[in-house]
């Protein structure tokens, strides 16, 4: 072994060099795999790491994540097609969706935090599903069932210096590609920050993190605005990329997805997540290429993961380094 | 939009009662499960829509409700005793959360299922000829299918009552749901216990599923649809509480039903309203510790 100084200095290369191949797998996916689902995987992969906040940092459930998903999606959508504004100023609806998702969560967390364990991942339910409700209903301003369609590209512009259009799916690929980038590096500071110790030791011992002085409840909200506000995030991303939004970003399944790409890839691990989505949205879209029962082979797949491999595909290579 | 009279109001008493005993019904077993084994019933729902549309192929094949109600309950009862002891016990060791995520795993499988099975589109459940009528119940005519279903609830829910109440079996699952070791440590047989419990709360979301089908017609999302409904009332009940679960039921249900009278769009709301006041006031629920 070498010198403690250079073992160091290569524990903390690890995660930056693990992101940079993570970043170079993102830029080159759209000529490897179908764009479109190489779109779905860099969306959903930032959803996935923006639950695991709770899920695998801090040990609680939340079966209702779609809420925050589709409250970011829907919130760009109705900016983009209410705001009268001019175009290099549409990106604000990105804004707009995370800042409607933060809100949903603040309110949501506030309430459903008053209990746990299973509690709670059924209070987030009926939550996403209230939502889902004025959603549905709402049909003069949200669309109803048919969701808000024809939504307009962004444009951005330095005056006198460039013009960009968003209007090709390559574009937008990329755009997200940055912004969900940087979004990936501000969880990493976030979750191994002295903030994401204590949301952690909360999932060890969370009346010892109590004792020790620190308001749990109050971190706890804490990290359920945060996740909130990533997933709104992911959900605005997914709306611009998509140019419409739809019922389905609030539906219930949309929350299971979210659960079984962390499961999958193994939560509380950080690229855990990033490679459940790969994977999830991977086999689902291969297996609706051959059947439409994809649902029951989903099931069978979940019911395994449970059963025999719960800490995930990551937790088990790390198991297998021996860490 | 009903015009609001005292007979609209009426009406929607009664049609809270009737929806909210087939909410209570199904809320029972869930709750009997949460309390004893620690398990969210995720699937739960879906074994009331399976039950629906065992009663529905019979009712076509044979012509007889009352078979349809009979194979409702026996059939998925039966498919409860596959799931507990090959997947479900496997979890009592681990996390209730676990628990959770492998049911919605099966609640994907049984979903595709019923959908093979039966198709993807919704199927009409007419209601029997012998109960297609109205009976007049002096100020006004009630459909006699509702009545019918309210009367079947009803029994129902008293034949439980009476079997946790005041048999032995009905006693040992009481116990569990307080103290589960304590009765493993005098001696039970908890995991027959378990077994039959889980089999007996699925079985009866099954019948629950026959009863309402012809009220709300079949499709494969009807169990998701009621599932959510029904965690909110074991929410609001407490868990492992007989008592609760009816009472939250039918406070849901009534609640659900007068709002149509004020705005339509409410009722599928106000539920979730109910939750979040309680969670606010009362975060215990109604009869919760």
């Amino acid at each position: 072994m070498a010198t403690s100084q250079s073992l160091v200095s290569t524990e903390r290369l690890r995660p930056t060099v693990s992101l940079i191949i993570v970043a170079l797998l993102f830029v080159f996916a759209p000529y490897i795999l179908p764009p479109s689902i190489a779109a779905d995987i860099l969306v959903f992969s930032l959803f996935a790491l923006a639950f695991d906040i709770l899920f695998g940092h801090m040990g609680i459930v939340s079966f209702g994540h779609a809420a925050y998903f589709g409250l970011g999606a829907y919130g760009a959508a109705l900016f983009l097609t209410y705001a009268k504004l001019p175009p290099t100023l549409l990106w604000l609806s990105i804004l707009a969706g995370v800042l409607l998702a933060g809100g949903g969560a603040w309110v949501f967390g506030f309430l459903s935090l008053r209990r746990s364990g299973l509690y709670l991942a059924l209070i987030t339910l009926a939550f996403s599903q209230m939502v889902w409700f004025v959603m549905l209903k709402w049909t003069d301003v949200t669309g109803g069932e048919n969701g808000l369609v024809n939504l307009p590209t962004l444009v951005f512009q330095i005056p006198g210096v460039f013009t960009v259009n968003m209007n090709s799916p390559i574009l937008i690929y990329y755009f997200n590609f940055v912004v969900v980038f940087v979004a990936m590096i501000l969880l990493y500071r976030l979750l191994y920050s002295p903030f994401g110790l204590i949301i952690r030791s909360i999932r060890d011992n969370e009346e010892r993190v109590g004792f020790l002085g620190y308001n749990v409840q109050r971190y706890k909200l804490m990290a359920f605005i945060a996740s909130g506000l990533f997933s709104g995030l992911a959900g605005a991303l997914y709306c611009i990329y998509q140019r419409f939004v739809a019922l389905h970003t609030l539906d219930w399944i949309m929350s299971g997805d979210v659960v079984l790409m962390t499961l999958i890839g193994g939560g509380g691990t950080y690229f855990g997540p990033i490679l459940g989505a790969a994977i999830y949205i991977g086999i689902r879209d291969i297996i609706s290429f051959y059947t439409a029962w994809w649902r029951i082979i989903v099931g069978v797949i979940l019911v395994i993961v449970i059963l025999f491999f719960r800490q995930g595909l990551w937790g088990m290579i790390n198991t297998l380094r021996g860490r | 939009m009903a015009e609001f009279t005292l007979s609209s109001l009426l009406i929607s008493l009664l049609n809270g009662v009737s929806f909210g005993m087939i909410l209570a019904l199904v809320a029972m077993g869930l709750a009997l499960i949460w309390g004893l084994m620690e398990i969210a019933n995720f699937a739960h729902g879906n074994f009331y829509a399976l039950g629906a549309y065992f009663g529905y192929s019979t009712y076509m094949m044979t012509g007889n409700f009352f078979l349809a109600l009979a194979v409702g309950f026996l059939g998925v009862a039966l498919s409860g005793l596959v799931v507990e002891p090959v997947l479900l016990r496997r979890m009592y060791a681990r996390p209730p959360i676990e628990g959770l995520l492998l049911m919605y795993g099966v609640l994907l499988i049984i979903f595709d299922l019923i959908e093979m099975t039966w198709g993807s589109v919704g199927i009409p459940f007419s209601i029997p000829k012998e109960l297609a009528s109205y009976i007049d119940i002096g100020v006004i005519e009630y459909p006699s299918y509702r009545i019918f279903q309210i009367a079947v609830t009803a029994l129902l829910a008293l034949g439980l009552w009476l079997f946790l109440r005041g048999t032995r079996i009905g006693l040992v699952i009481r116990a569990g749901v307080q103290d589960r070791q304590m009765v493993e440590s005098l001696g039970v047989n908890v995991n027959n216990v378990f077994t039959l419990t889980f089999c007996l709360g699925v079985g009866i979301a099954g019948l629950a599923g026959v009863v309402s089908a012809p009220l709300f017609s079949l499709y494969p999302a009807m169990g998701n649809d009621i599932l959510i409904k029904c965690f909110v009332v074991v929410i609001l009940g407490g868990i492992g509480s007989f008592k609760g679960a009816v009472y939250s039921g039918l406070i849901l249900g009534m609640a659900s039903s007068i709002s149509t009278i004020v705005w339509l769009p409410l009722a599928d709301i106000v539920i979730y309203l109910f939750m979040a006041a309680f969670l606010l006031l009362k975060p215990g629920g109604l009869f919760g510790e």
